[in-house]
């Protein structure tokens, strides 16, 4: 069969991770559980909000129902008379930890606003829509001027977005931050205030917004989160999908964690009548997840529900059929054999994937034809990969796709997601509830509280040491270690945030800068780690289980692939304390920081300090600077260089 | 003055024996057919060529055709079986149904199937796959009504048994009298084990289930170990009433992907497989 020798595999592709994908779709498949979707949207339209609780197993297509959606939704927008808006749509793959859950949907309802749809922001779109709605007139009159504002018409519409916002109370920040996103103003700075990065002073004085010296990041997260569903909710339905509900849990039996997921989507359902929210969860966290709620929250997501049933053998074929279509060169070849339908397989082969009904799921179905498809093409046996290699090959893959995509806004959450999981890998106790303002408090004996300090500058950074350092020495007598992305320097003007963090280090507190290659690292692992967790890690299509993923980790210590992660957790637990950074450290990384290259007389004039000293500083830090010999001798800030362009 | 006429839309070139037998399967896929409508469906060109095709498939074993009278029907799988499972699945969802109903609710679920029906139901009464309720709706279940059927012997019974006690005759006896009289294995025989399901204990698990996922909304997958508590039964009874009523189609088990990680009493508490494989969830099919 030399024929399908150099045809591309349609059956490869078979775990969806993005609502936001487009795979290709077989709308009778799980159809009910799509119409479901659907009144589910139109119950929100008409300002009554609803939940839907879908359950399915592993592979039994979940978010590609969540794809369908999506893409249903963008289409009946533009097939629509006047291409408007109808609804909001928002994915959220709960990959971090309970503690920052706030945060995270915060951060992917801000992404999903900025999506692009011909030229507009979703956010723009919804602007446009609730202006026009309230001026009483067409919502695509009100889009085409977003789309090309000029001149005087940018005053009227800040006028009009600003009377928008006071009518629905939202904070003075905010709406100058939507203002400044419908307006394609600062834009980049703006989207992070509205992800909830820290930015520093001059940024938000540039923004128009006040100081960042919020204490309390997910209740912050929370506020803005339902102001901006009381925005879209005013005149459209807004819809949360959320997927991977399990990844938030730190063992298979954690609780806490669903309970948790429970209280913000009760809060989010309660925000605003126009919300509908959507929950996948895999069918064996059924009774946990029921266990976990608490029962008033379990009441309001029991408005709807639905399952995925396996497939039967009519959606198995028109599965196979579907794919088979999408190669045209396959399309000739069938034509060819009529009696062939499903060629280059056999109808009996066909027969054999609907088998088993009760497994019977569509990535088990896509995966054996994957494979079958390629069999035929080598005319042999294709050998099953081991897990283990599987597993490396997609930590190797995923660090290189996250290494250009993480920025210090990232930090918080790996850095946390990280010190939970070697320590629960180390046996080590591990809590997130804590008086001392710490985020996590880590060991048994003896004890550490880390503190991820990742606030951008002395302004919103100053408060917290400041907090940090009246409860230090703690009661409990854990060892403070304050982590901080390498890329977040301290300022020269900031005195006092300088004082403060060399008090907590005089008191042996430690400073911890993870580099770039252990984020990069953490990233892969939590992301592989919440997608076993999750039912969407498949290995030739059988599922690896998060328990797999545990113990090959535990194996790879000392692999120089996962190496700058047991380095970065021995730095956090080993008692040995660093010495306070000295002025000249931290002039030097601020600077460079903001400039990434200079010469090394150009550093010693502007920071007025030896060269020698700048020099021997650079040297005994490889990790951070790259020194060029020259002449002219160079100083480059490896950190924020490798961020930005993915080296 | 003499009328204008439109230009006729140019006749479409006739189909490729595969394509024509491509649009025959399109076709059944999404109705079974009678021949003519089959002909009328696939087209003008193409539409007398589409039965012959269809009769090819059929002696093929790859569509299946029914002649009644000096009409034919094609169908894309066995019609008799089609009927056997939407109906099942109806009842299980809505509970028993006259045939009026059931005709109705067969024809939305199974297009084209309707003209078979009444032939379909005599066979599966005939069948016992459904059963006549008494009285005057004459509704169809999965189960005879035996409350009603027994009625009378059972009060007379009840009434008799309640004398025997007063003479000091324990109700254990009574029952092992009645299981020998009625050919049935004394309670004091070992009991052999069986995989199959008994009638009585499927009865009991789908009362249940009805009862349980009316406490719940529609669609809703149910857990398996509050099922388990509800209806009562032997761990034995209940795992076989639940893979057999799957295997039948009228429900749905959802597997655990990581049973091996539970604890023997949380593994004990769902539905065991043959093959080992767990189930913790539970929802009657077709029912989001």
């Amino acid at each position: 069969m030399t024929e399908l020798a150099t045809l591309p595999n349609p059956f490869r592709d078979y775990v969806v991770l993005d609502a936001w994908q487009s795979p290709a779709d077989v709308v009778e498949i799980h159809s009910d559980v799509f119409r479901a979707c659907l009144a589910g949207i139109d119950s929100a339209a008409g300002g009554v909000p609803d939940y839907l609780l879908i359950y399915g197993a592993a592979g039994s297509g979940k978010t590609h129902l969540l794809t369908r959606l999506q893409r249903h939704l963008a289409q009946t927008a533009r097939d629509a008379p006047d291409q408007v808006l109808r609804c909001v749509f928002v994915f959220v793959r709960l990959q971090t930890v309970p503690q920052l859950l706030w945060q995270h949907v915060r951060r992917r309802l801000a992404t999903d606003l900025m999506r692009r749809d011909q030229g507009l922001t979703q956010l723009q779109r919804l602007i446009a829509h609730q202006i026009a709605v309230r001026a009483g007139k067409s919502p695509r009159a009100a889009v085409f001027r977003v789309r090309v504002l000029a001149g005087d018409d940018q005053a009227a519409l800040s006028r009009q977005v600003s009377e928008l916002t006071a009518s629905l109370s939202l904070p003075r920040d905010l709406s100058i931050v939507i203002e400044h996103l419908t307006l394609n103003r600062s834009v980049r700075d703006a989207v992070a205030w509205l992800s909830g990065d820290s930015l520093p002073e001059s940024a938000l004085g540039q923004l128009g917004l006040g100081p960042d010296t919020q204490d309390d990041r997910e209740q912050a997260a929370r506020d803005t989160v339902t102001a901006l569903c009381r925005l879209a909710g005013e005149t459209l339905p807004i819809v949360f999908c959320f997927d991977q509900v399990e990844a938030l849990q730190r063992s298979s039996d954690d609780k806490e964690a669903f309970f948790r997921f429970g209280q913000m989507a009760a809060d989010l359902h309660d925000t605003d009548p126009n919300v509908f929210l959507v929950t996948c969860l895999q069918s064996a966290a059924l009774m946990l997840f029921r266990d976990a709620i608490r029962k008033a929250d379990f009441e309001r997501m029991a408005k709807r529900h639905a399952t995925l049933e396996t497939l039967d053998a009519g959606q198995v074929e028109q599965l196979i059929r579907s794919r088979l279509d999408s190669v045209p060169e396959l399309v000739a070849l069938r034509q060819k054999r009529p009696a062939e339908p499903f060629f280059p397989f056999s109808r009996g082969f066909i027969a054999e994937l609907a088998a088993d009904r009760t497994s019977c799921v569509p990535r088990q179905v896509l995966s054996s034809a994957a494979r079958r498809f390629e069999e035929l093409q080598r005319h042999h046996e294709v050998d099953r990969i081991e897990t283990g290699d599987f597993l490396a090959e997609e930590l190797f893959l995923r660090q290189q796709a996250a290494k250009p995509e993480l920025t210090p806004a990232d930090t918080t959450r790996l850095v946390l997601q990280g010190a939970e999981l070697l320590a629960k890998l180390e046996g080590q106790d591990v809590s997130d509830r804590d008086s001392g303002r710490v985020d996590l408090v880590l060991g048994s004996a003896s004890k550490v509280a880390l503190s991820v300090c990742n606030e951008a500058d002395g302004r919103s950074l100053g408060p917290k040491l400041k907090a940090l350092l009246e409860e230090y020495p703690r009661r409990d007598s854990a060892r403070l270690v304050i982590v901080r992305d390498p890329r977040l320097t301290i300022g020269k003007a900031a005195v006092k945030t300088r004082e403060h963090l060399a008090e907590l280090q005089s008191r042996g507190a430690v400073l911890v800068e993870p580099t770039l290659a252990a984020l990069a690292a953490l990233e892969a692992l939590q992301s592989i780690l919440s997608d076993a967790k999750s039912g969407d890690l498949a290995n030739d299509g059988s599922p690896v289980l998060d328990g797999a993923v545990l113990a090959w980790l535990r194996s790879l210590k000392g692999d120089i692939s996962v190496e700058p992660v047991f380095e970065l957790f021995g730095a956090i637990m080993t008692e040995d304390g660093n010495a306070p950074q000295r002025a000249e450290e931290q002039d030097l990384a601020e600077l460079l920081a903001r400039e990434h290259v200079l010469t090394l007389g150009a550093l010693s004039q502007r920071l007025r300090h030896s060269s020698d000293v700048l020099l021997g500083i650079a040297r005994q830090n490889p990790e951070r600077y790259l020194v060029l010999e020259g002449p002219p001798l160079l100083l480059l800030d490896i950190a924020g260089t490798s961020a930005e362009t993915g080296q | 003055m003499a009328k204008t006429r439109g230009k006729r839309a140019p006749a479409e070139p006739p189909l490729t024996d595969a394509e024509l037998e491509a649009r025959v399967r399109a076709a059944l896929s999404q109705s079974a057919l009678k021949g003519t409508d089959l002909s009328k469906k696939v087209g003008k060109t193409d539409g007398a060529r589409a039965v012959e095709v269809a009769r090819d498939l059929a002696r093929r074993n790859e569509v299946h055709r029914v002649v009644r009278g000096n009409s034919e029907f094609f169908f894309a799988a066995d019609p008799v079986a089609t009927l056997d499972r939407v109906a099942r699945e109806v009842i299980v969802r809505e509970g028993p149904l006259d045939a009026k109903g059931l005709k109705a609710a067969v024809k939305t679920a199974a297009p084209g199937h309707d003209g078979l029906f009444a032939e379909w139901l005599k066979s599966a009464l005939a069948r016992s796959l459904l059963y006549q309720q008494p009285g005057k709706s004459k509704a169809l279940g999965l189960e005879p009504d035996l409350t009603s059927l027994l009625q009378k012997p059972l009060a007379a019974l009840n009434k008799q048994v309640a004398a025997l006690e007063a003479k000091g005759i324990s109700r254990e006896l009574i029952v092992d009298f009645l299981s020998d009289a009625l050919g049935l294995v004394s309670r004091a025989a070992p009991t052999t084990t069986t995989p199959q399901s008994s009638s009585s204990s499927r009865e009991v698990f789908l009362s249940a289930l009805r009862r349980f996922a009316a406490d719940n909304p529609k669609g809703a997958l149910l857990p398996v170990r509050e099922l388990r508590e509800r209806a009562g039964l032997t761990k034995r009874d209940f795992d076989a009433a639940a893979l057999a009523l799957s295997s039948e189609g009228l429900l749905t088990l959802h597997h655990h992907d990581h049973a091996s990680a539970l604890s023997e009493a949380e593994q004990n508490a769902l539905v065991r497989d043959a093959v080992g494989r767990h189930y913790v969830g539970v929802a009657l099919r077709g029912s989001a």
